[in-house]
């Protein structure tokens, strides 16, 4: 079931005085099935936060359409959104107990303390509930931003860069709470910058470049005819002469290695491997890795 | 209504932790007792100097604080970012803006009664009575500041926390002069000028409903009409600009 369809999104902006246009979307195309933990990928200024903020309604579209829990107007379905703004900010008077009391009332939710004690061990700030927010490190104000995004317990939650400006341990925590999330049946559409998070965790990705949606597919999907060189272990093999018209060979203690650049010529090689009486002890298809394959669809 | 009250206390809580409100409330606090100073030089008038220069301050700090803390009160949430995960959220612009406005009032009236208790233990002290005849005051000044504060609101949906500052306090002091129109049209007798002038003293403000300081200090008696009069012309003009404000705001895009 599609709880969002974006069928041909443009987004102009004008600036004030000069009226001078950039676009910010170009025409996006984007659907987010239920239960996906989608991730959108893109360099800066690609359109990616433009769309995330027209999905919550915080700005309007040029033109084109957007559907999200069968509502036309974002606006209609923002009590069951949940929204962490890239860099997000917050009241700095008050403090992470009082601010995410604040933020669950705003979806009609009295929580009790225990409740908030609860949310904030989620990530690993239950000790600072009584500290206030201007006192918030840039990592700790990015994990209470990611729990007041679920605190109305949304079924599809919007996280604008969430990995950011984390180490790796919240990094991993967050990581784990959109996994979590998911399994609860939140559907989780994400941007970020840092790409093997990406691959981790996401079950399809979205590649948006100048305002349109360049690659959509499971990780898998996209990376699929991405392999870089086969990689062939082998031992046993008295004339190698034969081998070297396939590719490099390196020998390590008495072990041969040939990287193929071509991954046709793989079975010929086992064949002959076998016919020289050798062992094959491994063949494995040396991929690229999603940042590489990113950079080559931006340099397309 | 749960979510204005929160957003209310919100505002409140912000505004009343910030350290220039405090500056503004010390100064206010020092000028206050600073009234002994008309003791030794008003020739027996004392009591009535120290009454008219108590209530000008109370007044004057109120329309400081609301022009001050509500022409920033929707910039700084676009200026912090704290705004994106507030619309974000199930909230309709009537909520936010009136939700603003209301803590925005809260605070005036938590620091009019303050002033006041203020300005009465300086009476107590100088004077060593207490005029309660003078709360009447507080009464007009409340209704007064509602219409201010929802003032100040409307114009910060539009403009920047400078211009809606100065715009706001200009239309104070034209609001308290709203009266003379009527009087300048007769005088004028120019048919034009007539009508631009009656349409300025219906759609203008009108402050002079509230005014009753000399009045108040005179123990003259106060029409129950006056009471009536501020009190409906402040909640209805008030409703009107936040119906307006909110229209406004719900235009508003958060890029």
């Amino acid at each position: 079931m599609k709880i969002l369809d974006i069928k041909s999104l443009v987004r102009i902006y004008r600036s004030p005085f000069l009226m001078k246009k950039s676009v910010g979307l170009d025409g996006l195309d984007m659907e987010i099935e239920k239960g996906e933990i989608y991730g959108l990928l893109g360099p800066n200024g690609a359109g990616k936060t433009t769309a995330l903020k027209i999905i919550t309604g915080l700005i309007r579209p040029t033109s084109g359409e957007i559907n999200i829990f069968g509502q036309s107007d974002p606006l209609r379905a923002r009590d069951r959104i949940g929204f962490l703004p890239e860099n997000p900010s917050f009241y700095p008077h008050l403090t992470g107990g009082e601010l995410l009391r604040f933020y669950a009332g705003l979806y009609s939710k009295n929580l009790s303390t225990d409740e908030i004690n609860e949310k904030l061990v989620m990530v690993g700030l239950d000790k600072d509930i009584n500290k206030r927010i201007g006192g918030y490190s840039k990592g700790m104000m990015q994990r209470i931003g990611v729990v007041q995004s679920i605190i109305g317990d949304p079924d599809f939650v919007i996280l604008d860069e969430p990995l950011s400006g984390l180490d790796p341990l919240g990094r991993r925590e967050i990581k784990d709470l959109i996994v979590e999330l998911n399994k609860k049946g939140k559907t989780v559409l994400f941007s970020s910058h840092i790409l093997s998070d990406v691959e981790a965790i996401c079950s399809r990705v979205g590649i948006i470049i100048n305002g349109k949606m360049k690659q959509v597919g499971t990780v898998r999907d996209i990376m699929k005819g991405d392999v870089r060189y086969v990689e062939i272990e082998f031992e046993g093999v008295k004339n190698l002469k034969s081998f070297g018209k396939y590719g490099d060979i390196k020998i390590k203690n008495g072990v041969n290695y040939l990287r193929v650049d071509d991954e046709k010529n793989k079975d010929k090689i086992i064949n002959e491997i076998i016919k020289n009486k050798g062992k094959l002890l491994s063949v494995v298809p040396v991929k690229n890795t999603l940042e590489e394959h990113f950079v080559r669809v931006i340099n397309e | 209504m749960n979510k204005i009250l929160i957003i209310a206390e919100n505002t409140f809580k912000e505004a009343i932790r910030d350290k220039i409100l405090l500056s503004i409330a010390i100064i206010g606090f020092l000028l206050l007792a600073s009234s002994r100073i008309f003791i030794p030089i008003s020739i027996g008038q004392a009591s009535k100097i120290i009454k008219d220069f108590g209530i000008s301050l109370v007044e004057i700090f109120g329309v400081l604080i609301v022009i001050f803390v509500g022409s920033r009160i929707f910039h700084q949430e676009i200026e912090r970012k704290t705004i994106f995960s507030i619309m974000s959220k199930p909230v309709s612009s009537l909520e936010f803006v009136t939700g603003k406005f209301l803590g925005l009032y809260y605070l005036i009236v938590v620091v009019q009664f303050l002033l006041f208790a203020i300005f009465f233990l300086f009476s107590k002290l100088y004077l060593r009575t207490i005029d309660i005849y003078l709360l009447n005051v507080l009464y007009f000044f409340l209704f007064e500041f509602l219409l201010l504060d929802a003032l100040v609101i409307f114009l910060s949906c539009f403009m920047s926390p400078l211009t809606s500052g100065i715009v706001s306090l200009l239309l104070f002091f034209i609001a308290h002069l709203t009266f003379y129109l009527r009087t300048l049209t007769q005088i004028l007798k120019v048919p034009v000028l007539a009508v631009m002038l009656n349409f300025l003293y219906y759609v203008l403000p009108n402050f002079s409903v509230f005014n009753i300081k000399a009045t108040v200090v005179y123990h003259l008696p106060i029409t129950i009409n006056s009471y009536l009069l501020a009190f409906s012309y402040s909640i209805l003009y008030s409703l009107i600009l936040i119906i307006f404000s909110s229209f406004l705001y719900s235009r508003k895009e958060f890029v």
